[in-house]
């Protein structure tokens, strides 16, 4: 049983904890130690966007059109997911000019324009009255559901009459506990860019409380269908329920798409989106997160929707209020407590709203509306007056009071016409009139001050005629006979049916005729209308605001002292942080603040900028304007400067461009340096080798003449000693010889007799040079050379070299004792292929590319018989490359070591050569 | 002309497409081509392909927003405030 007392103290400790939690966010944030400065808390703060609407309503829409509640979520996540294109260029441009609310945002961007703030920000707070009223009525409703529910359980009968106006009217102290709290966390001081740290954490907080009620109910709710096998009284509500839970509506098609668009516009220009995405924003990364944070957390809020809406149906009577099942599901149950709870995240979304929606509006109110009128008045002396900080603050505190009891008057006039949803569209509905004019700032430089205001205006009174006024008529404040048969009789004017588009569903109708009236103003003026300079510079700063658009000092040619505009600013912000701003200029600019007579065009604009930051742009030109003297540059000049800027862009990609190349090469030039090394190192290597073969002849040459000469030895020992030193002398000799060829190989000094040369011939009679090599040793050698098909283009004596050096290899390698070696010639591949295969140790997979190197003898396996150079392979290579021709090593399939070499022939066979077949050269 | 580094305008790519391919399949017409009277456990198909979508695309733009990131402060020294981005 829950009674008014315990809901009451409920309700008023979740408001004094949101209290103590802003509270605490402000103190955190005059420390330095900021809450929000958090792309979750940000996210959190962005699903301001759930009303009460959403949390009631959506289960209402639900129970009555099925899917069609679900475009008020991917509206926003759309957007979301294209962060990149839209929101992020939105927030740097705010951020760059200190934007403070979305009429500053579009009056900044049509030439600082104080007319159109004020055409904005009439128009938002009349569509933001609506939806005031909607979460006064939320709230309100939701306590009588709550107090009423055991005694009626019935409540179509309970809901139909609004409660007694009386002071203690839950709607109306919601309403002044709201102010309140606005007033406190939302106008504490005047900042320099709009930042309420403790009311955003405050309002993140309240966005989890929303949710995690939303989910205890949606858990509830299933659970209940589980169990509930039989569904009781509202079975015949449930059988016509069901299918508009399930189905597409019929022919809801255009109305979905309309409620799409609306939730795409509405999540970009409705006032507190604004004000909460953009200006509260602290971090441009945070957006990166929120783009697919914020469409998850939508994403959960809706996931139970459906659930709640069939628990609804089957288990209350057909009579009940679908609005209000997330409240009525759990006392169906008797679980008072979920309710409760259920109760607090509806108080949570109304209060986040209004709040919020409260202080944006008082900073258009008091930025575009109030102090451009004030300081017109000449009398009252503004400019001069001392601390206008104070006057700015009273301005804005007055203005959420105005707005929250315009809201609940609102509340009390309309009464309780019509659900939830359809208040909310209205005022989305207006809050579109808005998209435009801003894809036209972001997006398109030509749409002119005269375009945007004409469209905003047409939008907004086609919007009052075809969505208002048929609203009105019906709360009979019109006369119905302007619905049917229309004013004055005339068919073709009939709000809901305008120049004779009948059949149309009326939101989808107003929405077409007011964006339809909105865009053709707005783009029509704009192609027949002029900008004036400044509204092109801004324009150029809008829209290029990624490409380094032109400074806007660069366009004025003005000047002021520098003590006037350090008072002007002192009034708003300050002594102490004037100060601070003058100082950090003077850093940044590297002068002092002192040593400057007058203050340059630049500081001008700093301090414009600054000023921008509290008042609004327009505001801001104009308080500006009244001190600094100069004027605007001529259009030719401008256009001159913008073109300047796009060729210095140009420019400056070039250079960009330019240096990527530079680093290209020098990247080439490290790894052509770090070649030249290794080949140094390389060279270092072979010079070493070279030293140390040469040393080991020499070495014994040096000791046996030494020992000739110093000791008496025999004539049989002297005999041998001379031989050895004969034969090490040759060894000498053989090897500078073949290190000298190697040398003019290797720098292509070599002669070539190159001339046509039948391979096998050479193959022959290189295999009868060495036969007594083999002879010697008893190997078995087996001969098999077909002739060639074709002569190869060569050196012969080269190429005899070549099989020679291949031949006393497979001698030298073979196993001793039983060694057999086979020769093969043949043609192959168009050309010739010369195999030559031992069996010996073979070459190891890994030494098969060490081999041709220099001096790379395999010493590790024949161990003992370094003969040779270790140069042979190399000069081998060398040679048969230069022919153009391969030569490499493979193992055979029986053990042992295989060598070819493959040779291109040089004309396709002509005739047929003699037949040579040598057998066992043996 | 500058030529923007591949991958960067690949992501900038998908990152126009993504919104815009989610905007097509979750309205009509082509919803209604689900709205069928299938059940999955009592839950009509059109519900079942509307989140599941849904889903899909917070998914693929929680993807792509970490690539995006992860691309920027990769770069050794971010240009000023605005340069060289393309929007």
């Amino acid at each position: 049983m829950l009674d008014t007392a315990t809901i009451v103290a409920v309700a008023l400790a979740y408001l004094g904890l949101l209290f103590a939690i802003a509270w605490y966010g402000d103190r955190r944030a005059d420390t330095g130690r900021s809450l929000i400065r958090s792309p979750v808390v940000y996210t959190f703060s962005l699903a301001v966007y759930c009303t009460s609407w959403t949390f009631y309503g959506a289960v209402g829409t639900a129970a009555r059109r099925g899917i069609e509640f679900l475009t008020i979520y991917t509206g926003p996540t759309i957007i979301f997911l294209g962060w990149w294109f839209l929101l992020r260029k939105i927030a740097r441009i705010s951020k760059s000019q200190r934007i403070t609310s979305i009429a500053d945002f579009i009056a900044s961007r049509y030439g600082k324009s104080a007319s159109l703030g004020m055409i904005v920000t009439v128009i938002a707070m009349i569509g933001t009255m609506p939806y005031i009223a909607l979460q006064l009525k939320a709230v309100s409703t939701s306590f009588a559901v709550l107090v009423s529910y055991e005694a009626t359980p019935d409540l179509a009968i309970a809901l139909t009459s609004p409660p007694a106006a009386t002071l203690t009217d839950a709607a109306f102290l919601t309403a002044i506990g709201m102010a309140v709290f606005a007033i406190l966390f939302g106008t504490r001081h005047i900042d320099a860019n709009e930042h309420h740290e403790g009311m955003v954490a405050a309002i993140a907080f309240e966005s989890c409380v929303k949710l995690l009620a939303f989910l205890a109910v949606g858990f509830f709710a299933i659970f209940t269908l589980g169990s509930t096998a039989t569904p009781g009284a509202g079975e015949a509500a449930m059988s016509a329920g069901w299918s508009n839970l399930t189905r597409f509506p019929e022919g809801g098609s255009g109305r979905f798409l309309t409620m799409t668009f609306l939730s795409m516009a509405a999540i970009v220009c409705l006032p507190r989106q604004f004000h909460i995405t953009i200006v509260e924003n602290v971090d441009e990364r945070h957006l990166s997160t929120a783009s697919w944070l914020f469409p998850t957390y939508l994403f959960l809020m809706s996931l139970f929707v459906l659930p709640i809406a069939a628990a609804g149906l089957s288990l209350l009577p057909a009579g009940a209020n679908p609005d209000f099942y997330v409240l009525t599901v759990p006392m169906t149950q008797g679980h008072n407590g979920l309710a409760l709870l259920a109760f607090i995240g509806g108080l949570s979304s109304a209060t986040a709203m209004v709040v919020v929606a409260a202080i944006a509006l008082s900073t258009m109110i008091c930025n575009d509306l109030v102090m451009p009128v004030l300081l017109r008045i000449r009398w009252l002396r503004l400019e001069d007056r001392g601390n206008l900080a104070t006057l700015l603050l009273y301005i804005r505190r007055i203005a959420i009071f105005a707005v929250l009891l315009l809201g609940y008057a609102y509340y009390r006039l309309t009464g309780e016409s019509g659900p939830l949803a359809q208040i909310g569209l209205v005022s989305f509905a207006v809050a579109a009139q808005f998209f435009p004019a801003i894809i036209g700032a972001l997006f398109w430089k030509n749409g002119t001050r005269a375009g945007a205001q004409t469209g905003l205006i047409l939008g907004f009174l086609t919007w009052a005629y075809t969505m208002l006024v048929p609203l009105l008529a019906r709360s009979d404040l019109f006369s119905g006979s302007i619905l049917e048969p229309g004013p004055w009789g005339i068919a073709a004017l009939r709000p809901e049916a305008l120049f004779g588009l009948e059949g149309w569903e009326p939101l989808t109708h107003a929405l077409f005729w007011s964006m339809a009236a909105n865009i053709c103003g707005y783009v029509l003026v704009s192609l027949f209308s002029k900008q004036d300079t400044l509204e092109r510079i801004q324009a150029a700063i809008f829209v290029d605001v990624f490409r380094r658009p032109p400074a806007e000092a660069q366009v004025w040619r003005r000047s002021a002292a520098v003590e006037e505009l350090h008072a002007l600013l002192q009034r708003f912000i300050g002594t102490e942080r004037a100060d601070r701003a003058f100082r950090d200029y003077a850093a940044e600019h590297g002068q002092r603040i002192g040593d400057m007579p007058e203050a340059d065009a630049d500081l001008v604009a700093f301090v414009e900028r600054l000023l921008a930051g509290s008042v609004g742009a327009a505001s801001a030109r104009g308080m500006v304007a009244s001190i600094a003297k100069g004027e605007l540059l001529g259009f030719d000049e401008v256009m001159a400067i913008l073109e300047e800027t796009h060729q210095v862009i140009a420019h400056s990609r070039e250079i960009e461009q330019k240096s990527r190349e530079l680093e290209a090469t020098a990247l080439e030039l490290t790894r052509a340096n770090a070649q030249l090394k290794e080949l140094d190192r390389l060279k270092d290597d072979f010079l070493s080798t070279v030293s140390h073969e040469l040393r080991t002849p020499l070495t014994s040459i040096r000791t046996y003449s030494e020992i000739l000469s110093d000791h008496d030895v025999s004539e049989e020992q002297a005999d041998r000693f001379l031989d050895i030193i004969s034969s090490e002398t040759q060894r000498l000799t053989r090897l500078l010889d073949t290190i000298l060829d190697l040398t003019r190989l290797e720098q292509g000094q070599a002669e070539w007799r190159m001339a046509d040369v039948d391979p096998s011939a050479v193959l022959e009679d290189a295999v009868a040079a060495t036969g007594g090599l083999f002879r010697g040793r008893q190997f078995d050698l087996k001969v098999a050379i077909e002739p060639s098909a074709a002569p190869v283009r060569a050196d012969r004596d080269r190429l005899m070299q070549v099989f020679i050096n291949l031949l006393s290899n497979a001698a030298k390698f073979a196993e001793p004792g039983d060694g057999r070696v086979m020769v093969v010639g043949r043609p192959d591949d168009g050309g010739y292929l010369v195999e030559v295969t031992d069996n010996g140790e073979g070459v190891s997979p890994q030494d098969r590319e060490l081999i041709f190197e220099k001096f790379a003898k395999a010493r590790d396996r024949n161990t003992g018989r370094p003969s040779g150079s270790g140069l042979g392979l190399t000069i081998s290579r060398h040679i048969v490359e230069h022919h153009g021709g391969r030569i490499w090593t493979e193992t055979p399939p029986t053990r042992g070591a295989r060598f070819c070499v493959h040779l291109h022939s040089v004309r396709p066979p002509s005739g047929s050569r003699k037949p040579a077949l040598a057998e066992a050269a043996e | 002309m500058t030529p923007v580094p591949p991958p960067e305008a690949r992501l900038t790519d998908r990152a126009f497409v993504l919104p815009l391919l989610t905007l097509v399949l979750l309205t009509p017409p082509i919803i209604t081509i689900f709205d069928v009277p299938i059940f999955f456990f009592g839950i009509p198909l059109l519900h079942i392909y509307c989140f599941g979508l849904w889903l899909a695309a917070i998914a693929a733009g929680g993807i792509l927003s970490s690539r995006i990131a992860g691309r920027r402060t990769a770069r050794v020294a971010p240009p000023r405030p605005g340069g060289g981005e393309s929007d």
